[in-house]
């Protein structure tokens, strides 16, 4: 757009610049500490107000019809509300004016509810003072507000999920069978994530493998998934619709082509390694197949264990094996929305020296689903570490690094029905066990979870309320001390295994993978979702979703759930094959600029490029976010950002510079 | 004995604030803090209950009774706290308030009198003696000279802890035992 | 971990050591300047004082009595060696509070003005623990002893005013101390495990003066699980606990009870390893000692 253009069209809108004013009550939530009326009467004193009204709920079906109304009716030009957040209703009040003749960008709203009635909660008069000011400095943006027009942007039709667990296999299985590429990347050798590890899910204590391991036979047969398995994603350029991602192939140094999943490289294998998937308790070999139901089914050479004996080689039927490989693969391809479903981590009971994580007796929830499981290292018979007899009393410690200041302040949410799932499975294998449950709150928030602790209860299991202090080693036992909060006394259980419930964590590497996709992460590390009721599995980053306990601790019901949310959102936004962008990208204006690049070297985002064949600097509007600091620093004022013009900031801040009067 | 909770006594909760005992208000009783303390077991001294009563305002429950003072400042649950709540911190806070109603016990007396008499938490002459016998240097801490002793008195006299701590200018040591020190 | 230089030293002895435990100081005087630190006197130094009587009734006037050591060791511009738990934990905290706190700082010195005397704030507190093993190092007390504890078994108590509140007391895991044991082991002995290792002796806060059947109630309890380990000897490097366990084993035996076990303070230890005297370095106890000395160093 030149400068000419733009010119004539502003001073178009502008001939008889009539304003709107609409005040919202929002119930009592601005009306409880914001006087409407004297903020009312206030706009009507405004220049180019021709209009103010205000509402119970503006954002009603009746008040967005006032609006209208005025629009069609009185000739309104430019629409400014004082209402609440934009970024939960701007969106809704720009359809608004959509639905008339008037362009949806010469729409202003002002938040005197998050800036006014809340904050100022018992200040009412200064309350209403800076509403009245915000609703001055929204007018006076609002003269100078231009008509814009979305971008259309192309949208490939595939998707990219990270993770494997439960929560991306859902993802990547809605997406795959509406029709779309899917490629699923997964870090270990097979997909199925924490919940492979699991032995029975709670509230209806079925057999995790048997509900899983089916959805992973439907991923790897699904011929619209690709599974990236032992892989990670290197890299992401691009934008919303057009993704390019570059993903690591780690070497496996077996061909998975050849390779049958027979497992006879496993047996000839002589080197013994702590086996990572039952929690180091038993041992693997150098070259192993991840679990019994992997999938894909496929061995994996663990080259920082093998000593290169090549007996797995000459052992190997179908000649799959090649250890001299060692080179890493890469692999690129196209996408046009990207799925984050990383999971969790659990927390290190080593940073609570307190309950002697060191000890063999004490062992993490985790390593307890382990044992319980009958592919698990003790065949799912429950056996102390120390010394393999079946424990009498054992206790369990909740919140071990959650509601937490020193570690982890929040509430890993599941903690509390695992436990009690744990107890229940040992009450019903092992009846004469003695049981403790150490707990602070018992949140068992979920459909059937309160009949669940029931169950527990009746099955004989002792809840115990109260935090426990310490955990030390008495002979061949385990003293717990703590105290009984309902007995008001200090208690200690002599306990022969010691549980540690301990709190899911945001996975270690997920600030690298959010600098990599350039998405948020929140205080705990979990990524940040837009909004946590209305926008649960978007991002920041327009395109990416996050599904599942990377955004923060969940079961796995919630997981799915969010799994196919986050389908959702990627399909409707893949659908179509386009989508319109906000129009708020920068602009050159090429006759004031001297080509400095001041704006390319400044630019966050990449989105500036000099051109040298045409000696221009070119905008790329899917990479621009809009954020003007390419507008603020260009000495010949040769880049405006669009939406937020020098002119429309410069009225801002008169009006507010400038006093109510 | 029923206790009737309506309107909570905000006074005592705020002074504790004012006192120390800032963090209070973290509190989420979850039985950290009287788990590991070393005395619940044996004194009716139990933390926990203590930091719920001044969340509840029931001031006559903690002030009139002598268990805040059986706190051997420990500080494990101050340490183990997963809110931050600072319950030793409240407990000190509890004392001083305290202290200001004249609630004190005669140990807390025993030692300040000391302190401000002699220089020292306890008595000097047995110190000397026993000096002697194992060949230690001649004392020259604020016990050996009257100049020191005056002092610490002079500090003393301008805080409020003379009159808190029940000062008298007549004193005479009970005793060579030792009560107190840290 | 690299080594401090040790250095000079004010000397802080508080109240208990150089009146009831003289010989304790004796053995810190003796022993330190062998491993190349030097102590000096704090002439004048009162109470520090405890948290049980002035901290629980008014903190400024705590903060000034603490101000007023800490300026005496300002005028010798030396940082300050606690050889007291109780002592270390209210003067670095009355030190950081005042470094930090300009109000309180403010307060303080109107006070101190009255004595003619200023805080400025110039000096550090350490803990001798804190010395010995930081700065002077494990490799140098080995090199320092000359008789080694070969096959004697000690209990180490920590005592809680080291430790907590960890965020401004020793830099060490408040779980997991290792440095007291570290010390120990130097001498040759084995530090034993035993459970509840960071309890409390039960003396502190103003309990042994206000209930002296609860102080010994905590003793009790504190001793059986010491026993567990069966030690040859308690080491601690506190006065007051050390006095807890000496004259708090003392009590219990009065009442009939069998507790027996030697207690040590830190240096009293290294200087009989290092061949000093017993009679300056470790001749009152409640609890005899002698059985110990004479089995493990051969000392009538």
């Amino acid at each position: 757009m030149t400068k000419s253009r733009s010119r004539k069209k502003k001073k178009e809108s502008n001939d008889f610049p009539k304003i709107g004013v609409y005040v919202c009550h929002c119930g009592t939530n601005i009306a409880g500490s914001v006087n409407i009326e004297e903020v009312v009467n206030y706009s009507k004193t405004l220049s180019n107000v021709s209009i103010v009204r205000d509402h119970m709920y503006l954002c009603s079906e009746q008040g967005q019809n006032l609006i209208k109304d005025d629009i069609q009716k009185d000739g309104i030009t430019r629409v400014v509300a004082a209402c609440c957040s934009p970024r939960t209703h701007e969106e809704i009040f720009r359809k608004t004016l959509n639905s008339t003749d008037l362009n949806k960008y010469l729409y202003e709203q002002v938040n005197i509810r998050d800036q006014c009635s809340w904050p100022h909660i018992k200040d009412k008069e200064n309350a209403t003072k800076k509403a009245m000011t915000l609703v001055k400095s929204g007018v006076y943006r609002a003269i100078e507000l231009e008509p814009l027009e979305d971008r259309k942007l192309p949208v490939l039709k595939s998707t990219l999920v990270i993770g494997g667990g439960i929560s991306g296999i859902n993802a990547a299985l809605d997406l795959a069978r509406d029709g779309y590429k899917v490629y699923l990347v997964e870090k270990n050798p097979s997909i199925g994530g924490k919940m492979a590890q699991l032995d029975k899910t709670f509230p209806t204590n079925d057999c995790s493998a048997c509900i899983l391991a089916p959805m992973m036979v439907d991923i790897s047969n699904n011929p619209n998934v690709e599974l990236l398995t032992y892989s990670e994603v290197e890299n992401v350029s691009g934008h919303i619709g057009n993704y390019h991602i570059v993903v690591r192939k780690k070497q496996t140094s077996v061909d998975w082509n050849k390779c049958n999943g027979c497992g006879d490289c496993s047996i000839v294998c002589p080197v013994k390694v702590d086996n990572e998937f039952n929690c180091n308790m038993d041992k693997r070999k150098a070259i192993y197949i991840q679990f019994q139901q992997a999938i894909p089914m496929k061995a994996v050479i663990d080259k920082t264990k093998c000593i290169k004996c090549k007996l797995c080689e000459k052992r190997c039927q179908v000649g799959a094996i090649d250890i001299t490989k060692n080179d890493d693969e890469y692999v690129e391809f196209d996408v046009g929305s990207i799925i984050v479903a990383t999971g969790y981590d659990l927390f290190d009971p080593n940073k609570k020296a307190e309950y002697d994580y060191d000890h063999p007796n004490v062992i993490t929830s985790l390593e307890l689903e382990r044992m319980m499981c009958a592919s698990g290292p003790t065949k799912g018979e429950i056996l102390r570490p120390s010394d393999n007899r079946t424990p009498h009393t054992v206790s369990f410690i909740q919140c071990v690094g959650s509601r937490d200041e020193k570690t982890n302040d929040y509430c890993s949410r599941i903690c509390c029905t695992y436990s009690i799932k744990h107890a229940r499975l040992l009450k019903e294998k092992y009846p004469d066990m003695d049981i403790y449950i150490h707990y602070i709150d018992l949140r068992c928030f979920g459909k059937g979870y309160e009949e669940y602790y029931r169950m527990a209860r009746e099955k004989g299991v002792k809840f115990i309320r109260g935090r426990i202090s310490q955990v030390d080693s008495i002979g061949d036992r385990l003293e717990v001390s703590g105290d009984d909060d309902t007995l008001g006394e200090q208690i200690s259980v002599i306990a022969d295994l010691v549980v540690l419930a301990v709190a899911m964590e945001s996975p270690k590497d997920s600030k690298n993978l959010a600098n990599l996709l350039n998405i948020s992460t929140d205080k705990t590390g979990f990524f940040k979702e837009i909004h946590p009721k209305l926008k649960p599995v978007s991002t920041d980053s327009d395109g990416i979703f996050i599904a599942g306990a990377c955004q923060g601790p969940k079961e796995i019901p919630d997981a799915v759930s969010q799994g196919k949310a986050a389908a959702s959102a990627a399909s409707s936004l893949m659908s179509k094959g386009e989508i319109g962008v906000e129009p708020l990208f920068a602009q050159v204006i090429d006759e004031f600029c001297a080509k400095c690049r001041t704006c390319e070297s400044l630019c966050t985002y990449k989105a500036i490029k000099y051109i040298e064949d045409e000696n221009k600097i070119e905008v790329d509007i899917a990479l621009c976010k809009g954020c003007g600091v390419c507008s603020a620093a260009c000495p010949s004022s040769a880049i405006k950002a669009n939406h937020f013009t020098n002119s429309q900031v410069r009225m801002q801040i008169l009006a507010l510079t400038g006093g109510l009067k | 004995m029923k206790i009737v909770l309506n309107d909570t006594n905000e006074e005592l909760v705020n002074k504790v604030i004012q006192y120390g005992g800032e963090n209070i208000y973290k509190c989420f009783q979850c039985g950290m803090c009287a788990s590991g303390c070393p005395v619940a077991g044996d004194t009716d001294h139990k933390i926990k209950r203590t930091m719920h009563q001044v969340l509840l305002g029931l001031d006559e429950q903690i002030l009139d009774k002598k268990s805040i003072w059986l706190c051997t400042t420990c500080f494990m649950c101050l340490e183990r706290c997963p809110q931050n709540a600072g319950p030793t911190e409240v407990i000190f806070a509890l004392r001083r308030i305290s202290a200001e109603k004249g609630i004190i016990p005669d140990a807390q007396i025993e030692v300040a009198n000391n302190i401000y008499h002699l220089g020292h938490a306890v008595t000097v002459e047995k110190g000397i003696k026993l000096r002697d016998k194992v060949g230690a240097p001649v004392l020259n801490t604020a016990g050996s000279d009257k100049k020191h002793i005056d002092e610490i008195q002079r500090i003393i006299n301008l805080t409020k802890s003379f009159k808190l701590l029940k000062i008298k200018k007549d004193w005479k040591p009970k005793g060579d035992e030792v009560i107190a020190c840290d | 971990m690299k080594l401090l230089p040790a250095t000079d030293y004010a000397l802080y002895t508080g109240c208990i050591i150089p009146l009831r435990y003289p010989d304790i100081e004796n053995s810190i005087r003796e022993t330190m300047p062998l491993l190349g630190a030097n102590v000096f006197d704090m002439v004048g130094a009162g109470c520090c004082p405890p948290g049980g009587a002035f901290w629980s009734v008014d903190e400024i006037s705590g903060l000034a009595q603490s101000a007023r050591n800490l300026s005496i060791a300002e005028l010798m511009n030396k940082d300050l060696m606690a050889v007291c738990n109780g002592c270390f934990c209210y003067l670095k905290n009355s030190n950081l509070l005042l470094k930090s706190n300009q109000e309180k700082r403010e307060k303080v010195n109107t006070i101190l003005n009255q004595i003619g005397r200023k805080y400025h704030g110039t000096i550090s507190v350490y803990h001798l623990v804190e010395i010995l093993h930081d700065q002077i190092g494990i490799e140098k007390i080995k090199e320092s002893t000359k008789i080694k504890l070969d096959g004697a078994k000690a209990a180490v108590h920590y005592g809680c005013h080291l430790l907590r509140p960890s965020d401004h007391l020793m830099a060490e895991n408040p779980e997991k101390p290792h440095k007291l044991d570290a010390l120990v082991e130097a001498l040759g002995m084995e530090s034993v495990y035993y459970p509840k290792k960071l309890s409390c002796c039960g003396a502190g806060g103003g309990m042994r003066g206000n209930n002296p059947n609860a102080t010994l109630k905590i003793l009790e309890k504190k001793l059986m699980n010491i026993k567990y380990s069966d030690p040859d000897c308690i080491v601690t490097c506190c006065p007051f606990c050390f006095l807890q366990f000496d004259l708090g084993q003392k009590g219990l035996r009065d009442k009939g009870e069998d507790f027996c076990i030697p207690v040590f303070y830190y240096n009293q230890l290294l200087g009989l390893s290092m061949g000093l005297p017993k009679k300056r370095i470790a001749s009152i106890s409640e609890t005899p000692r002698d059985g110990f000395i004479k089995k493990f160093y051969g000392v009538d």
